[in-house]
């Protein structure tokens, strides 16, 4: 298993290290190895090659307007809450009528 | 000085940090400029993970609002495409597990089809360009989530091991040892294309 985490990392090594001259080495010698190695680097080779898909017009429009939906939820919740700020500061006309006609009875 | 070296940033990194800035001002255009210049990634990443096109659209949807929720808390502690990454990622995840749930039978079945390779077909140059990537993608969807993960983001996206590791959330150890697996998995079912008779 280990030997196999090693073959494994070599496909990701760049440079000429000590451990993979050491791998090359052992891989020259041993056609095991030699086949999971190549097998291997094919099998990535292939997954890189895969490319990239374009996102479809359609999605990118979806997308832009889920965006601005959650934008105008969030535009009305702040408006809410300075509305509702506001109003605790000040409190309403009426409000204060109310308060106003409770005080002057008897 | 050490710290400062490591806090310099390349012009790429320059420009999404002002539109990141402006973003939370509230220009939308260049949170719209922010969502151009990387949902292609996201939307293909979550295509790998996920293997069709509508769910896919669901995370692309859902990684981009929780960056416009997250726009306020967003410092740049990371790079910008590692949150994106990790969002996607864990999105992704979470709707394998909701699928998997609901439709327990047919991702068996989705396996079985990856197990067993057309044998039919003995080499990769024989299939149209549209057959092999459907192969290839069916091959990857046989793979445990963890697996496909470590594949997708290394050897399609091309990020560096370290980079992954800190996407998916895991020690660089972790997330070599999921991609050794992952690519052992799908070496193992594309032998029959690809071992030299």
């Amino acid at each position: 298993m280990r030997m196999l985490s090693v073959l494994s990392d070599h496909l990701d090594r760049r440079g000429r290290s000590r451990l993979c001259r050491r791998i090359e080495e052992h891989l020259k010698g041993c056609p095991e190895c030699r086949m999971y190695v190549d097998t291997l680097r094919r099998t990535v080779v292939l997954y890189r090659g895969l490319g990239e898909e374009t996102v479809p017009a359609a999605v990118e429009q979806r997308l832009f307007k889920t965006i601005r939906l959650a934008e105008m939820d969030r535009e009305s919740v702040e408006g809410q809450t300075r509305k509702s700020a506001k109003s605790e500061m000040q409190p309403n006309k009426t409000a204060a009528k109310r308060r106003k006609t409770c005080l002057s009875l008897p | 000085m050490a710290q400062t070296a490591s806090k310099v940033m390349n012009p790429q990194d320059v420009k999404e940090a002002l539109y990141l800035q402006a973003a939370r001002n509230g220009d939308r255009r260049s949170f719209e400029d922010l969502v151009r210049s990387h949902q292609r990634r996201i939307y293909n990443l979550a295509l790998r993970m996920l293997g069709n096109a509508e769910d896919a659209e669901d995370v692309l949807q859902e990684t981009f609002l929780a960056l416009y929720r997250s726009l306020k808390y967003f410092r740049g502690a990371s790079r910008l495409s590692t949150y994106l990454h990790r969002t996607a990622v864990n999105f992704s995840m979470m709707k394998l597990r909701q699928r998997r749930r609901r439709r327990e039978a047919q991702h068996v079945a989705l396996e079985q089809a990856a197990e067993s390779p057309d044998p039919r077909a003995f080499s990769l140059e024989g299939l149209i360009e549209s057959e092999r990537r459907a192969l290839l993608n069916r091959l990857l969807m046989g793979l445990g989530q963890g697996e496909r993960a470590a594949v997708v983001l290394s050897d399609i996206e091309g990020i560096p091991n370290a980079e992954a590791s800190r996407i998916m959330n895991v020690s660089l150890p972790a997330f070599k040892s999921r991609l050794r697996r992952g690519r052992e998995g799908l070496r193992k079912r594309l032998l029959p294309y690809i071992a030299k008779p």
